[in-house]
Order: structure tokens, then sequence, then C-alpha cells
């Protein structure tokens, strides 16, 4: 029961660390303000905000 | 519906301390021009308010990318009110862009910011005048110092008792009469409102190029018709000819002086020093070189071993302990304290040497001096073919590449900034210093702050080089302009000072609880798993196996050890997995202990060509995302990871043998 309890927090913290990466790569697929690691307001409202909002829309190329 | 509050006005106006302000937010502040390259949202304090604070720009007509963001916004967008903010120390200049926006008809208040520095001269202006002529309130603030911002958020939610319409310029009567009738057919065929049409018009005969751009993507026949005639008669420099008669004329009357002390003076003196071609330079590496020694030497490096000490003594011999108590079996002991407190907490203690590196920008940042050194990078910069416009995201690349790369939409030449984007894994960011900090500590105690200074120089340096090769493999002929405000000297702000670097060294901190855990956790599986299953031994895990095949290809550049090896490529993760995979690679979570470790498998010159591999190798996947992202395609994303792992390796050969020679 030792060996199973003790596998099982392994088994929990590499599956949380396969988590992040895999969420890491989703997040910086969708590049700029995603790819940053800062978490200023204006990413914060900008997740708040509907997806089509004007205001976060891609800049003109 | 919330109301919005657009925040528009020319670069390093204070708009983001205005911002701040109104909104009790913390968005970057820079005494520069540049800072906010994109729109940045807040809550007005107290009401349900949206305010936006777009980019600085001198007109509406888009030089760059993110000059576009404000014609784009005013485009599609109809805020509830705009302020204005202007320098009040520079208002005719200022005054160009706020008749761009005053004759769009929206209500404004033209904020008179940086009154403090206006007064400073001697002079003051006549808000009477100046209401009664541009038709809109006028407030002064000093952001810097919180004066008149209640004044200003009194008059924001009071509203009311704006002018009714557009400010209105008087022309010469050809183009009046040309704007009548076009804003006519506009009305009529399209649907505008009189005074957007009217605005339309202005900024069309103004040769507005996203203006003309979107009359074209709009089919506006009656613009597109004119447009040769307009042209013909020159009707842009009569627009502009008249407006500066306007603004002088209004200036002239406005103006009143006043006792001040004049320190236009001292200012100048400084600037002929800090902004010389030469002295300029020098003076720019010498702070460079006092930015390391703080950081490493004097007051980063001694707080950061008193964290080592900590964690790597109570802290892991605590949790040790009680996981022995608590009946854990070897494996997941080695996960906790070699792997994730060794990884983790490793990087964890080198938080005092990144933010007082973060605060010593902010400090540069604040005083006003960025703005001298890109003057005076932009004179050496032109030699390699890029500008001191290119030099401002550069020196954003130094706290994180991805930003950098973010930052070059200021860079309106498609090819310039292409260049710019590609040069950017150059830039040493700050998630190498641990690393840095590690590899110097062992081969170079005595000269860390040299040798760090040497890395940055010469990360520039290749990153010019490759500047000018790009300029004539691209054959860029047209550079971008650069203008560049030259900002007030301030005394920097504790509060600025303290939010900058928390703002920038929080991301290090988040990342250590994110990617930096789970490259901690999958190197530890690497190094602690082998064909036979889990090993104590780490000499015959998968991290060596792979690590050992890879011995040939970096032999050449003087490294030899597997674990090292193994943990560049973790690199790419994030830099600062590098340092926290050879923690768990070297078994320990004490720095000292792996520094010890290291001296064994690093000699000067292995270490110099390590050092210079890691400086210039592939950058992160939150780089070569946004890289992506910026150039809109996978071919300049794996060329930037092939390149620049290319042009690595290729350097650090170049000085691991002329280290050979030497030491």
């Amino acid at each position: 029961m030792r060996l199973f309890i003790n596998i099982f927090i392994i088994a929990v913290i590499v599956f949380l660390a396969a988590v992040i990466v895999y969420k890491s790569f989703k997040k910086e697929q969708q590049g700029r303000c995603a790819a940053c690691d800062l978490d200023c307001p204006a990413k914060k409202l900008a997740t708040n905000l509907p997806k089509n909002s004007v205001y976060f829309k891609k800049g003109i190329k | 519906m919330a109301d919005t509050i657009a925040l528009i006005g020319n670069p390093n106006t204070g708009k983001s301390s205005l911002f701040n302000s109104l909104t009790s937010t913390h968005a970057h502040v820079g005494n520069w021009s540049g800072v906010t390259v994109d729109k940045k949202l807040g809550k007005l304090k107290g009401a349900n308010t949206t305010v936006i604070d777009l980019p600085g720009v001198y007109s509406l007509d888009p030089l760059a990318k993110d000059e576009a963001v404000v014609a784009d916004y005013l485009m599609h967008n109809e805020p509830n009110l705009i302020l204005n903010i202007t320098n009040a120390n520079q208002l005719k200049r200022n005054l160009m862009l706020s008749l761009d926006i005053l004759e769009l008809g929206y209500p404004v208040i033209l904020v008179l910011n940086m009154i403090d520095s206006l007064h400073r001269t001697g002079r003051q202006y006549n808000l009477s005048i100046l209401k009664d002529n541009l038709g809109c309130k006028i407030i002064a603030t000093n952001a810097r110092g919180h004066y008149g911002i209640k004044d200003l958020r009194n008059e924001i939610v009071k509203r009311g008792d704006f002018k009714e319409g557009p400010l209105k310029i008087a022309y010469p009567e050809i183009v009046q009469q040309a704007i009548r009738q076009v804003a006519r057919d506009l009305v009529k065929k399209f649907g505008f409102t009189l005074q957007k049409a009217t605005w339309l018009s202005i900024q069309y005969m103004n040769k507005n190029k996203y203006v003309r751009k979107y009359a074209e993507s709009h089919h506006l026949t009656p613009l597109l018709e004119q447009t040769e005639y307009y042209d013909r008669q020159d009707f842009n420099n009569k627009i502009l000819t008249r407006r500066l008669e306007f603004i002088n004329k209004l200036l002239a009357e406005a103006v009143e002086r006043v006792n001040g002390v004049n320190d236009i003076e001292i200012s100048n003196q400084i600037d002929r020093v800090v902004t010389n071609p030469i002295l300029g330079v020098l003076i720019f590496i010498l702070i460079l070189f006092l930015m390391f020694k703080l950081s490493f030497d004097w007051v980063g490096t001694p707080l950061s071993d008193y964290f080592d000490s900590f964690i790597s003594g109570p802290l892991s011999n605590t949790f040790d302990n009680w996981l022995i108590q608590v009946g854990a079996i070897p494996a997941l002991r080695s996960l906790i304290v070699n792997g994730i407190i060794a990884g983790v907490g490793g990087i964890l203690a080198f938080i005092p040497q990144i933010f007082m590196l973060f605060a010593c920008i902010a400090i540069l940042e604040d005083t006003g001096y960025m703005a001298r050194a890109a003057l005076t990078m932009d004179r050496l910069m032109q030699v390699f073919g890029l500008n001191g416009k290119a030099f401002i995201p550069l020196i954003i690349g130094f706290g994180c590449n991805a930003t950098g790369v973010m930052a070059t939409r200021t860079i309106e030449q498609p090819k310039e900034r292409l260049v710019t984007t590609l040069i950017m894994p150059f830039m040493s960011c700050s998630a190498r210093l641990p690393i840095y900090a590690l590899v110097t500590a062992a081969v170079f105690p005595q000269n860390q702050a040299l040798i760090m200074l040497g890395l940055y120089l010469l990360g520039i340096f290749v990153a010019l080089f490759m500047a000018k090769v790009y300029e004539v493999l691209f054959k860029v002929k047209e550079n971008s302009t650069f203008v560049i405000e030259m900002p007030d000297y301030h005394v920097p702000r504790l509060d600025v000072l303290f939010h900058s670097t928390w703002e920038n060294g929080k991301g290090f901190i988040k990342k250590a609880g994110t990617i930096i855990f789970a490259g901690t956790v999958f190197i530890w599986l690497l190094s602690n798993f082998g064909p036979a299953g889990f090993i104590t031994n780490s000499s015959g895990s998968f991290a060596a196996i792979i690590g050992r095949c890879l011995v040939p290809i970096f032999a050449p550049i003087g490294i030899t050890s597997w674990q090292i090896i193994s943990s560049l490529f973790t690199g790419v993760l994030a830099k600062e997995v590098i340092t926290s995979s050879m923690m768990v690679m070297f078994h320990t979570s004490s720095q000292a202990v792996l520094v010890a470790n290291l001296t064994q498998f690093i000699s000067p010159t292995t270490g110099l060509a390590l050092l210079t591999f890691i400086l210039l190798y592939s950058p992160c996947t939150a780089t070569l995302a946004t890289v992506k992202q910026e150039t809109g395609s996978n071919k300049w994303m794996i060329y930037s990871l092939l390149s620049s792992t290319l042009i690595a390796y290729i350097v650090a050969f170049i000085v691991f043998k002329l280290s050979s020679l030497i030491i």
C-alpha cells in the first residue's frame, strides 16, 4: 500500500508537469501576448473580453 | 453599455502614467518613446468606464504598425471621450495630432501634462484662450507628481458642456469647397455622418495612408475619383500650412511669462556629454558594467547566497527528513528533494540578481537616459543598416526576447522589422542570467561582472554583424525614420521603480512554478531512469545516453560533459531550465556545490565557449512562437531556430579556439 501511494504521488507530479508543458505549448502557439509570461492588467482584461472584441483584434499588417 | 475613454497623444507624453493614475493599474511606464506598442485597457476608478491607452503617435497618418493602431481604432470605434495627452513643454508639435483629433468632433479633453516642465522654462499657457480656440476642455496635469489628476477625473465623470461639433480650421477656399463637395457625396452614397465624412475627406486629402487604404478597400469612389486632383493641387501642403499658422497664432496668444527656474541649460549640458558619438557609447558601456557589478558583485550575489544557503540547507534537509518519517521511497524523495527543490529552488535563489538588474533598467528608463542611449546608438546602428528605432526593441529584448520581437512593430519598414526580429535572439534575455551567474562563478569568480558585460557586448556585436549580412541579403534599401523625444531628466520615483521591477520580475517567479517546474520534473525522469528502470547512478540514465551521443558534436567547442549537453536542450523550453537541469543532473540544490562540480568539468576556455553558445543558440519556444506570429510564417520561425543555433556553434568554436591560444 505504501509503495502504491508513493508511486501514485510520483505519477501525479509527472502528470502535472506534462499538463503544464502541454498548456505552455498551446498558449505559445497563439503568440504575442499569450507567449509572454508577464501577467499585466491588459492581459487580465483581455482574457475577460469577448474573442471578437475590437480592442484586441490584431493590428493591420 | 459602459462608456469608453481613449487616451491618445504623442510618444512620451506620460499617457501610461496617466492611465495608471486613472485606472489604478500598473502598466509599464518608461521615460522614453515606444513603451506602449498595443492598446492597454483599464477601468476608471469608481466608474463603469473603460479606459484605453493607445500607443503614442505623432499624427494619425501611420508610419509604423503601432501607429496604425490609433488610426484603426478611431476608424472603427466611437469613444465617448478622448483624452488627448500632450507634453505642455512641446505643445506646438503635440497640437498637430490634437487638430487631427479635434476635427473628428468627438468630445475631447486636452490634457497639458508635464506642466511642471513648462513652468521650469518660465512659461505657462492661458487655458481660457486655448479652450476658446480649440473648442475643448483643457486640464493641466503632472502625472508623475499626481498634480491635476483629481480635477481630470472629476471632469471625466462630470462630462457635459462640450462644444458641439468638430473644430473648424479656415483652410483655403479651394480646399474647403472640395471638402464640402466630397463630404456631401460620402453622406449621400455611403451613409457616413457629415462629421465623419468631413474628417475622412480632410485626412484623405492630407494623404493619410491608413485612410487612403480604407477608402480603397471600401470603394469610396467620391474620394478615389478625386485623388489625382487633390495631389496635383497639393492639398496636403495647403492643409499643413494652414494648420501650422493656426497653431502658431494660438500659442502666441496663449503663452504667458512666469518666473521660473530655467533648467534647460543643465539638461543640454548633460546631453552634450551622454549623446556624444564616442563618449556616449563609452558611457553606455560603463553603465552596463555598473549594472552587472550591482547585480552580480555588490548586491545581487550576496543576497542570492543567503537564499541559496537556506534552500540547499534547512529547506532541503527539513523536507528530506520529513519524507523519511512519512515513509517515502527513495524515488519520491529524489524527485522532491533532488528534483523539484533542487531545480525550482535553485532557480529561485537567483531572484535577487534578476530583480536587481530589472531595478537598474527601471532607473535608466525613469531618469530619461534610455532615450539618450537610443540616440547615441542610432549612429552606430546606421553603420550596420539599422537605426535607433531598432535599438528600442533590442533593449526590450534584454528583458525578454518575446516582448522584444513584439516591440519590433514600431519599425515601419517590413524588411528592417524582419532583420530586427531575426537578430533579437542574440540579445541576452534575463532568463539566461542564472546560467551565466553559475558558469562565471565556476570559472571566473573574480570577474563575473566583466564577463557578463563581455557577453552582452558579444551578443550586440553578433546581432549588428548579422543585421549587416541580412541588409545585403534582403537588399534593404529603405530605412525607417527614427524620431525620438528627449524627455526631461527625472529623479526616479520609487513607486515607478518598484512596480516596473516587480512587473518584469514576477514573470520569472511565475515561470518557476510552471515551465521550470515541468522542465525539472522531466529532466529528473531522464536522469533517474534508464533502460534498466529507476537507477541511483545517473551515468546509466537516458539523459546520459542522449548526452554521450552528442558529445562528438560538442567536443570541438570544448564541451564534453553529457550533463551539460543534456541541460542545454532543456533551455529551449525556457532558458532558466538550463540551470535547474544542471542542479538535477548534479544531484544538488546548492549553488555552491554545483559551482564546485562545474569547475571539474569546465576549464576557462570551455566556460567561455559554453557561455557563448548559451548566449546565441536557439531562442525559447515563447520567442519562436512570437516570431511566427509577428512574421506570419513558420518559415522564419524555423529559420530563427536553425540559424541562431548554427551561428552559436560557429562563434563558440571561434571563441574556444581563440581563448585556447590566449589562456
